[in-house]
Parts: structure tokens; sequence; C-alpha cells
């Protein structure tokens, strides 16, 4: 039972799919309960990552806390916290559910709910949080909104006609909801008198204040100068800070049981305050830590290497940057015989990869090539040993290799019933073995695989969309190792081993990827000053050859009339465009030739 | 023509090694010493004989060819009246600096200077002669159009000193004129080559082009037979580019128009090579073939990286350290002269980098090549530094050849020279990059991953 004195308040957040309308939601929310200035309002003040914003999904967790009067008088203090949106981040979406006591369902009222908003209500649910569902758009003429109403109540046995109809675009039904939100949603349980637990959400890393670790206060209260601990590793600090979350840190005495804020107590890197972990009163005896404190394990890897060799420095400090703020991003030397110095970096997943990447390259201005991604293998040697291996070119010799696992995911699509068929092949063509299939309403079907995690790495995600028209939605989860039968494939360019390109795959498809990759390379390598042979080999083997005949023309053929500036600038520029080529032995390869692997149609 | 009959030329005074006379006239010199047709390239008379040139640029045209993006307008006597004047005032500007260079050879290009009358020319001929110090039978050239070629140009220019004339044939085949919207009669060129042999110019040069829209191997073969019929002492053959903004090249950027497949182009240019040079033409320089001395001395001033003076609109000049290039725009470059400002629209000082970056790319234009001794001992020092290694492994890779005083690009990749001269420079700037961070690199420390948990 809630505290007499946690009363008034309610920690929330909202599930939604993508381009659903969270965001907007949250801005009518914030501007109902006038936490914003007019001059503050921009849209989606929540995704303040410029990546966030273009990509339309939610990286890293925000919390925003609101006062609103109710229509009965009360004033309650209002936390919604806001998710990160996309299969790679399931962890850290489930921590920022469990800083909340309810969840705000919201659903479009022409797509229906989708496979990412399902798994995160699984999630809400688990949690044991209060659910309010919403239709939103309802003001788009596509809309349909008693039919997701249905699926709705179908899916979380909310009543059909109990689920508000809004239009966060134009606020049509938001005051309902948050009348809704005060009444549904119960007060935060919890002990004020306890000793200090606080459940930390997401942290992150400001250059000022070292780590903020975002948090939602479970037992006790937490003031500057206060003694604390992190239970999972034990480390102490003193707080120097405490907070609440509005627009930017807003600096309060005491944050107390029930509320969510943030705290700042001297910590370097982000790794020292992990999401999940419980932050506990120093001098505490016998504190238990909160429930579901997990080390996140990264899941896909690839070498990033800078395109011309002098950023290598830029490329080390960028990445220690990233790492203070992602703590899920583990990184560390390697070198490649085609690349030179460069780092193997594991991700939560490709998202995750590509949003480091892009980061690295707009943040830091670096110039990037990426290896192709891979997961992690385990292999098992004739001697009895097992290493693993997440690099290709570190792959033993096939001679000493008694078998290889490989780590597989359990699969959920949500597809419209018609799509079906196709995504169906597409599991199967990518070694699938089907696991169940059922119905959310009757054009609607939710169908599970399992897969090798290395056949959703690459284009999965995009052929599934592809195959269903944009409508199929994909959730994931890790589900041990099994025996494959994988071998390394190796691209030789002139007869020299790009390792860069090696991939390790199944053997049914090397065949076949053989040929392909080296169509695509010769697609994307540009004649050269000599014939270049592309070949694809398994072991020794080569299965596959293309040539790239030698360029023909390349000359200029008039003096501009003694504009030798001219002249020079136009040599310079195809001089930055030999430096963005890797020299590998006698063939020039550009950094495109690189992502191949990921433009092999299949 | 007999020795008596010497009048004044340059040549290289290995005593003085300053310029001295030797002798008149388009190349006897090299018909009769230093050059053999054997060699390659530019003979070390002409080279010798590039000293520094004047260039005066003359922005009329007749009509504007469909691939031309050269500065140039159509011609009107208050235009021709504005330009004159201001030619002259930019002239008086650039005279008092260049007081200490004797210049070898003096160029009219366009534009089509022979489209200004002979008056006009007379004029700017009698203000440089009176302002600089050009040697003593200098090569004088003149951009002619076939089409205005006429006696009573021919004698005034003839009169003024000029020696040599460029004729824009371009092509033999009357539909190709028309694609390249030149003004001329297909047989025009054979009548203005007779024409100027007959009032007594020993050196004629005919430009050629190849690789544009609807050129084939046949029709390519019909203009060099026609070329090569009139004997003149100079080819230049210069492959489309298409540039944005001339009609030709927006049709080829928008895919209107397609130029040849680049094998074509090659192909184009070996049969040009082959049948030159089985009629005693040599390629000197890309784009540029001649009888045994007959090199054209201004072309090697720039590609030897010496000095020259641009005069006119978007006419360019180069001291030996700063290059300059005029407002390309006549209004523009009129106005600034007229208002006593300086009519560049760009000043660029050279740096090391950029001189041995030009040295390099320039020198290996020629097909004698690249040799650092034409140069002065710093640069020569700064291209040894900065592209020994590249060099070395361009040679070691075969994309040069080297007898150890020079660095040539091989025969068969010349069409793809600048593919080579990127290459080098890109492996210099590697080069540069890779001694910086020798061993500085792998003892770095890092943070390694924490243990996946199972």
């Amino acid at each position: 039972m809630s505290d007499p004195r946690l009363a008034h308040i309610r920690n929330f957040c909202i599930v939604a799919h993508i381009d659903h309308g969270k965001s907007t939601l949250a801005d009518r929310l914030l501007e109902l309960t006038h936490t914003l200035s007019p001059q503050q309002m921009k849209a989606q003040v929540l995704d303040d990552m410029d990546l966030e914003r273009e990509k339309g999904i939610t990286i890293k967790s925000h919390a925003i806390a609101m006062e609103y009067v109710a229509g009965d008088g009360r004033t309650f203090e209002l936390n919604l916290i806001d998710t990160p949106g996309h299969v790679d981040f399931t962890y850290e979406v489930s921590r920022s559910l469990a800083a909340c006591e309810g969840a705000v369902l919201v659903v479009d009222a022409s797509q229906g709910i989708e496979a990412q908003t399902l798994s995160n209500y699984m999630l809400a649910r688990e949690q044991g949080l209060a659910v309010v569902g919403a239709i939103n758009k309802v003001d788009l003429p596509a809309a349909r909104p008693d039919d997701a109403a249905l699926e709705i109540e179908h899916v979380t046995g909310i009543p059909a006609e109990k689920v508000l109809r809004m239009s966060a675009k134009t606020g049509s039904g938001v005051p309902e909801l948050l009348e809704q939100i005060v009444r549904d949603i119960p007060p935060p349980a919890g002990d004020p008198d306890a000793p200090l637990r606080a459940l930390i959400f997401d942290s992150k890393f400001d250059q000022y204040r070292g780590v903020v670790a975002l948090v939602r206060v479970v037992d006790g209260a937490v003031r500057s100068g206060d003694g604390i601990r992190f239970l999972s590793t034990g480390k102490r600090y003193e707080v120097t800070e405490v907070g609440r979350l509005r627009l930017g840190l807003e600096p309060v005495e005491t944050l107390r049981a029930g509320q969510v804020g943030y705290v700042v107590a001297g910590v370097k890197t982000v790794a020292d305050a992990r999401v999940g972990d419980t932050v506990g009163a120093a001098q505490a005896e016998g504190l238990r830590p909160l429930p579901g404190f997990r080390e996140v394990k990264s899941m896909v890897f690839s070498g990033l290497y800078p395109m011309v060799p002098e950023q290598y420095e830029t490329l080390k400090e960028a990445l220690g940057k990233l790492v203070l703020n992602d703590a899920a991003l583990v990184w560390e030397p390697e070198t490649s015989v085609a690349l030179g110095f460069g780092f193997r970096c594991g991700f939560l997943g490709l998202l995750h990869m590509e949003i480091v990447q892009e980061r690295l390259r707009r943040e830091y201005q670096l110039d990037l090539i990426a290896t192709t991604p891979s997961v992690e293998y385990h292999v098992l040697l004739e001697s009895g040993g097992l290493v693993t291996v997440d690099n290709p070119s570190q792959m033993p010799p096939a001679g000493d290799i008694a078998a290889i696992e490989e780590p597989y995911v359990l699969a959920h699509v949500l597809t419209p019933a018609e799509y079906l068929g196709n995504i169906m092949k597409l599991c199967q063509d990518r070694r699938g073995v089907f696991v169940s299939l059922d119905y959310l309403e009757e054009k609607r079907a939710r169908v599970a695989y399992r897969l090798p995690l290395a056949e959703i790495v690459l284009d999965y995600y995009d052929r599934l969309k592809s195959v269903s028209r944009g409508y199929a939605s994909l959730d994931y989860e890790f589900d041990g190792y099994r025996e494959g039968d994988v071998v390394k494939l190796d691209i030789l360019l002139n007869g020299d081993k790009v390792d860069a390109l090696s991939t390790i795959i199944h053997r049914d498809n090397a065949y076949e990827w053989g040929r392909s990759l080296c169509a695509k390379l010769k697609e994307l390598i540009p004649r050269q000053m000599f014939q270049v042979a592309v070949q694809a080999a398994l072991g020794g083997k080569v299965v596959a050859r293309e040539t790239i005949g030698a360029i023909r023309k390349n000359v200029t053929a008039k003096c501009y009339g003694g504009d030798i500036t001219r002249k020079r600038k136009l040599l310079e520029k195809q001089k930055e465009g030999k430096r963005r080529m890797k020299q590998i032995g006698t063939v020039e390869v550009p950094q495109e030739a690189f992502l191949a692997v990921l433009k092999v149609e299949r | 023509m007999g020795r008596g009959e010497r009048r004044t030329a340059l040549g290289p005074d290995p005593e003085k090694g300053a310029l001295t006379v030797v002798r008149e006239g388009p190349c006897d010199a090299a018909r009769e010493g230093p050059c053999d047709a054997a060699q390659e390239g530019p003979c070390d008379a002409a080279r010798d004989q590039a000293r520094a040139g004047l260039y005066v640029h003359v922005p009329f045209c007749a009509a504007r060819c469909s691939y031309c993006d050269f500065s140039t307008g159509t011609l009107s006597v208050a235009k021709l009246g504005r330009y004159l004047d201001a030619l002259e005032r930019e002239i008086a500007r650039r005279a008092p600096p260049a007081a200490g260079l004797r210049f070898t050879s003096v160029f009219f290009g366009g534009g089509t200077p022979s489209a200004i009358g002979a008056a006009a020319f007379e004029r700017i001929a009698r203000v440089l002669a009176a302002a600089f110090d050009i040697a003593p039978g200098a090569e004088f050239t003149l951009e002619a159009n076939p089409e205005s070629v006429r006696p009573a140009l021919l004698e005034a220019w003839s009169a003024a000193g000029v020696n040599r004339l460029s004729l824009g044939a371009q092509s033999f085949v009357p539909e190709e004129l028309a694609t390249l919207a030149r003004i001329h009669a297909a047989g025009r060129p054979a009548a203005a080559l007779a024409l100027a042999r007959a009032h007594g110019f020993r050196r004629l040069s005919l430009d050629l082009m190849f690789g544009f829209p609807g050129q084939t191997a046949a029709s390519w073969d019909r203009t060099l037979e026609a070329a090569l019929a009139l004997a003149p002492e100079h080819f230049s053959a210069y492959c489309l580019i298409p540039e944005a903004g001339t009609p030709l090249g927006d049709a080829v950027l928008a895919g209107a128009t397609a130029l040849p497949a680049p094998e074509a182009q090659a192909e184009a240019y070996e049969v040009l090579t082959a049948r030159l040079e089985a009629a005693g033409y040599g390629c000197y320089e890309t784009s540029n073939f001649c009888r045994p001395g007959a090199e054209a001395r201004h072309n090697l001033v720039y590609w030897l990286r010496r000095p020259y003076l641009g005069l006119g609109p978007s006419a360019h000049g180069f001291d030996g350290a700063t290059r300059y290039g005029n407002h390309r725009a006549l209004q523009r470059w009129a106005a600034a002269l007229e208002a006593g400002a300086p009519p560049e629209a760009e000043v660029e000082r050279a740096s090391e980098e950029s001189a041995a970056a030009e040295a390099m790319m320039l020198g290996l234009r020629l097909a004698t090549g690249l040799r650092p001794a034409d140069h002065p001992p710093a640069l020569r020092a700064a291209l040894e530094r900065r592209y020994g290694a590249a060099l070395a492994a361009a040679v070691a890779g075969g994309r040069l050849v080297t007898d150890g005083a020079s660095f040539r690009i091989p025969r068969p990749l010349r069409f793809v020279a600048d593919d080579v001269i990127a290459w080098i420079a890109a492996a210099a700037a590697r080069a540069r990059v890779d001694s910086r961070r020798a061993c500085s690199v792998p003892s770095m420390p890092c943070p390694s991953p924490p243990s996946p948990a199972a």
C-alpha cells in the first residue's frame, strides 16, 4: 500500500511504436501542464539528439517532471519517463518501465499495434504496471479507431469502449488522458523512512558534472552530501547534487521516495553507474538490490577504422568519450592487414552500431570504414578448448575446429496476415525454425521463429520491411547457442586476402554468397590502372571470380590557358578520392566496398 | 634556310648560362642539331628556348562553339574599344614588375584573336613591344579561325612579328563541325593553311578534337587523313571535356547526348598517336604532337613551370612565386582596370607543397617526363623529399619508367595520366602520415571490454 506522503505522485511512461505519436503526445502533456513556456516548446522536446529526431526514434531515456492540477483541484506531480524505442534497447526499456507504476499504451488509429509496442507492453505487464489505452491520430482520414480499440482489448483486456480516442497533434482527448492517468495509475509504493534505495534507469555523461544518473527513488531520500554506493560494484561516492528533471536539470534539496530525478556524485564514467543498478545509502547494512539488474551484452561486433591513418587518435578519443555515455559500447584495439590500426567494437545490435558510427561521423567528423558485422561464435577445438570468435580473421584453421556454435534469437514478427507467407519464407530462407503463430485479430498475426542471430544482423530487417510493404515489425531476444555448419569465406583481390571482407557464413549459403559478393565488389571497386581479379574462397578453394577491367581514360586533355591552379585543384580532388581508398596490395578499394556485404541481394 | 640568313633567336649559351642569339625560325635549330627524330618529347633546344611567356587573351568570337567555356563574347565596336583601352592599362600595370623578364614567346589566344581586325591587332602588338622585353626571334603565335584567315590579316600579323599560327580545325567532317558549332566549312582549313604558307608562315599548327558525341572511328580516321594531308608542323589534339554551361557540355551532362565510351576515346587516342607518329610527328606532351623541333615554346613554359604573364580577361599569369587569374568577364576585368584596381579575381602564392605538386603534375605530362634537374635547387629538394618515395613506388608498380634523370609515364598509360599523377600524390600524402606516426601506435591503453555475461 502506498504511503500517504506519496499519494500525489504518478510515475508513468508512454509505450508506442515509432511514428505513432509518442513525442507529440509528450509535447502536448508538457503544454497542458504548463511545464514549458511557449518559447521553450520546440516540437518533440524530449528527443534532444539530432540523430533521434532524424531517425524518429528515442535512443536514450529521458524523463520530465510536470505539475498537474486535476479536475478535482488536487495538484499532482507527474513524472513522464520516455523509453528507448528500438529492439536493440529492450533492457533499457525494461529498466525505464521498472521506474514507473503505469504506462500509457498509444496506438496509431490507422496502423494498429506493432511488434515493438506489443513487446514493450508485455514488459510493462511483467513489471505489473497499470495500463491506460489510447488511440492516437483519430483525426486522420485513414483512421480506424474502432479496429485499433478492439485490438487493444484483445491484447490487453482493456475494454474497447474504455480506450481513449485522441489526437496528440490537435490536442483533442489529451486533457481526458491526464485525468485518466491520475485516476487509473496508482501512486508509488515504497518506504520514505527506510534507508535509501534508488533505481538507475539511465545515466549520461555531462562534461561539467561527470555522470548524471537518472533515478527513481524507491525507499528513503537522497540529498547533497549523502554517502551512497552502487550495489553492483560496491563503489562509494559522495552526492554533490540532486535535482528534478525539467527541460534541463533543476537542483533541489532532497529527492524523496517515489520521486524521479537525478543524482550527481563525481562518477567518471557511465560504466560505473549502470542502468538497472541500485543506488543505496552508503552506511546501511544488508541493503537488497532492486530486482532486474544485468550486465548488457554485445551481440554484434565490427571493426572500426579511420579512413585516413591520421584520424586514429581522434577515433580513439571519440570512442573513449562515447563510452562515458554508453555503457553498452565496448571496444578494444585491433589491427587489420588491409585497414591498419583500428578498434573492435561490440554493440547491442545493428541499430546501436549504426548510431555509434553515425555519431562518430557527425560529432567527431570521422571518416570511417566499418568491417562486416559479425556475431560471436563459440568455436570448440579438437584439442578440447573453446574460443570465442567475433572477428572472421581470428577464426582458427579449419583443421583445428571440432564444432562451431552460433548464437540464436527468438524473433517475433507482427504482420498483417496477407504478408505472412512472404515472412515465413524469409525466415525459412534464413535458417529459421518455426515456433508459433497466433492472431491478434482476424487480419493481424504474430509469428515466432528461432533464427541464427547472424542471419538477421545484416539485412533481415530491411528485407522484412520490403516483403511486407513496411507493415511487419520485429522484436527479438537472445536464445542461446546452437551448433551450426558455418565456414569462413575469404575475399581475395589480385590474390591478396582482404581480412576486412572475410565473413563467417553457413556452408549452404557460401557459394551463392561468394558469387553475389564478388559481383557487388565489381560494382563498387572502380576500374584501376591494371585489371583486378576479385575472388571468393572457402579454405584455399576459389568458389567465385569476377574481373574488373583496367581503366581506359583519365586524362585532362587541355591546359586551361595556363590556369595551373585549376589543374592543381582537379589533381587535389582526384588525390583525395584516392586517399579515401584503402590500398590493399596493388588494389585501391573505396570505403563503400567494405559495406558491400551489407548490400548483397539474396 | 641557310645559315647566312640567320637573324636572331634564342638559345642557351653554355658559357654564360644566359639567353643569346642563335638563329631564326621555327625549328631549324632542332632539325640541324640537338633534336633528333628518335628522341621522344620536347628536345633540349626547345626546352631551353621556353624561358618566359606572354599571353594575351582576346575575348571575342564571331560565334561561340558548342563546347567552349573560355571567356569570350561576340564583337562590337564599343566592346572592342573598351577592351583595347583596358588592355593598355593592364600592360602599363604589369610592365614594371616584369622589367627583368625577357619573353621568349608571345601567344594570342582566345576567344578568336583573328576575329579582331588588323588595326586592333597592330595596336596591341605595338604596345606590347614597347612595354616588354620580347626576345628577338621569339615564338609569336596567334590562334586563328580558318574562316577568318585572309591576306590582309596575314600581312598585318606577319608585319607585327607573328611567326606561328594555330588553326582551329577540330574536324574535317561537315556534320561534326555542326555538332561542335564551328562556323568554318570542312575545306576551309586547307585553304587557310595554303594561304598562310604563301604569306611566309613556316610554323603552322592544327587543333583537332576527338571524343565528342557522334564521332566514330571512321570519321576520326577521315579527319586525321585530311589533317595529315595538310602537313602542318604541329598538332594539338584535345579530347572533349564536357563543361557545364556550354551547350554541348550541358547536353552530355543531362544525358541528352552521349560521349563515345571511354574505350572508344582511348582507341581514338591510340589511333591518333600511331598515325601521327607514322607521319613523323612525335607526341611531346599528352595533347601535343610535332615534327622534330617544332614544339610550341609557349606551351612548354607552362609545363616546365616557368614564368608567364597573362593579359586580358580570364588570363592567368605566374611570376615564379605567385599565380594570378584575371576576372573572366570582359566587363569586370575592364571595370577594375578603369578604376585603377587590380584586375585579378584570384591570386595564389606558391608554397613549397604547391610548387612541388605542380612540378610533378606538369612534368609528367611531357613525354620526356619529370626532370628534377629542370627546377631550381630548393624545388628539386622538395620534389625529392615529398615525392621521392612515391615516384619510386610508382616505378615499382609499373606506373612510371625512369632512367635515373627523369620519370616518365609509359606510353600505354598516357591516356590515364591523371590517374597515375593522382596515385603518386595520394601515395606521397600517405607516406607523410605514415612517417609521422611510425612507432607511436600499438601500445596505447584502452579499456578492455567487460567479459560478456554467460
